[in-house]
């Protein structure tokens, strides 16, 4: 069991917990919008913001720490392999997409649901955008994942 | 990219949506829980319903896959520690899943809208504590898998 060991185990843990947590939440999001049900939406809008500033977005910030420590303490690794870059690209696209946009823009939609109700038109509009944007953003995991395996450029 | 790629992939997706989808429905619940609403309570428990499946069917392709990479690789046998310990983990935590979740859950619900709320709580937090070990036991698992202890 060595320190880098340690290093795979966090990383992959917390691979594990942002990849599994967005698909869990996709999920619950479309479910909520096909049973269109009031309260089931705004409940789903205001965990997806709770979940994503307090769970998913530390989850980010220990997944590349470990990252960038694996990289520089394995001599076999270098940042300028392909597949390491196209990693820290889709990660950088993917985290802003959630700090930037799917975070607060989850907020913003649970709180318009408390003011104008859910039936409200710019509440279903902003609710059909925010899934949407989630799942690009979960394929674009999905291709972190499958570069993490097939290590592209080696 | 190779077989053992593909099915490396395959594996380590399906532990993401198990292992990842678990901890969060984790996290979610204990909120939805602490709302003090029963109805809301027992709204969220049915529609977090749809997980079960979801989980079954990630559960079937890690199985499938890991069979299928130890069959591939000829540096991993089922008799080697980390396989076999995963192995049985992964079963203890499918048995679990199968036999006590999906009828606990229901139960619960029941409660809720029948209005008996403190039997609800009871069981739920039963629930959550078989949810937490379960949880601990997937992360034990993703453990054996990346240190190998006895490769």
């Amino acid at each position: 069991m060595t320190g880098y060991s340690w290093l795979v185990f966090v990383h992959i843990l917390a691979a594990i917990t942002w990849v599994g947590g967005a698909i869990l939440l996709n999920v619950l999001n479309t479910r909520s919008i096909r049973a269109d049900d009031p309260a089931r939406l705004a409940t789903a809008a205001k965990e997806t913001e709770w979940v994503g500033t307090r769970i998913i977005a530390p989850t980010t910030v220990v997944l590349l720490a470990m990252g960038i420590t694996m990289v520089a303490v394995n001599e076999a690794w270098t940042i300028g392999q392909l597949w390491i870059i196209l990693a820290l690209v889709l990660f950088g696209l993917t985290f802003a997409t959630g700090a930037f946009f799917l975070g607060p823009e989850a907020g913003r939609i649970a709180r318009l649901v408390d003011e104008r109700g859910v039936s409200d038109p710019e509440v279903r509009r902003r609710l059909r955008r925010v899934v949407l944007v989630g799942r690009v953003d979960l394929i674009t995991l999905i291709v972190v994942v499958w570069d993490m395996v097939v290590k592209p450029g080696l | 990219m190779t077989l053992y790629d593909v099915l490396l992939f395959v594996h380590i997706m399906g532990v993401a949506v198990w292992v990842g989808g678990s901890i969060m429905l984790g996290v979610i619940s204990s909120r939805i829980e602490g709302s003090g609403d029963a109805v809301f309570r027992a709204r969220f428990a049915r529609a977090a319903g749809v997980v079960g499946p979801v989980i079954g069917i990630s559960a079937a392709l890690i199985l499938a896959s890991g069979l299928w990479m130890v069959i591939d690789n000829d540096a991993i046998e089922l008799s080697q520690l980390w396989v076999w310990l995963s192995l049985a983990l992964f079963l203890l935590s499918g048995i679990v899943g199968a036999v006590y979740f999906a009828p606990a859950s229901n139960r619960i619900i029941e409660a809720l809208e029948q209005g008996r709320v403190e039997e609800a709580d009871r069981r739920a937090g039963a629930f959550n504590l078989v949810s937490r070990l379960d949880t601990l036991l997937l992360v034990v698992i993703v453990g054996l898998m990346v240190f190998k202890p006895g490769a």
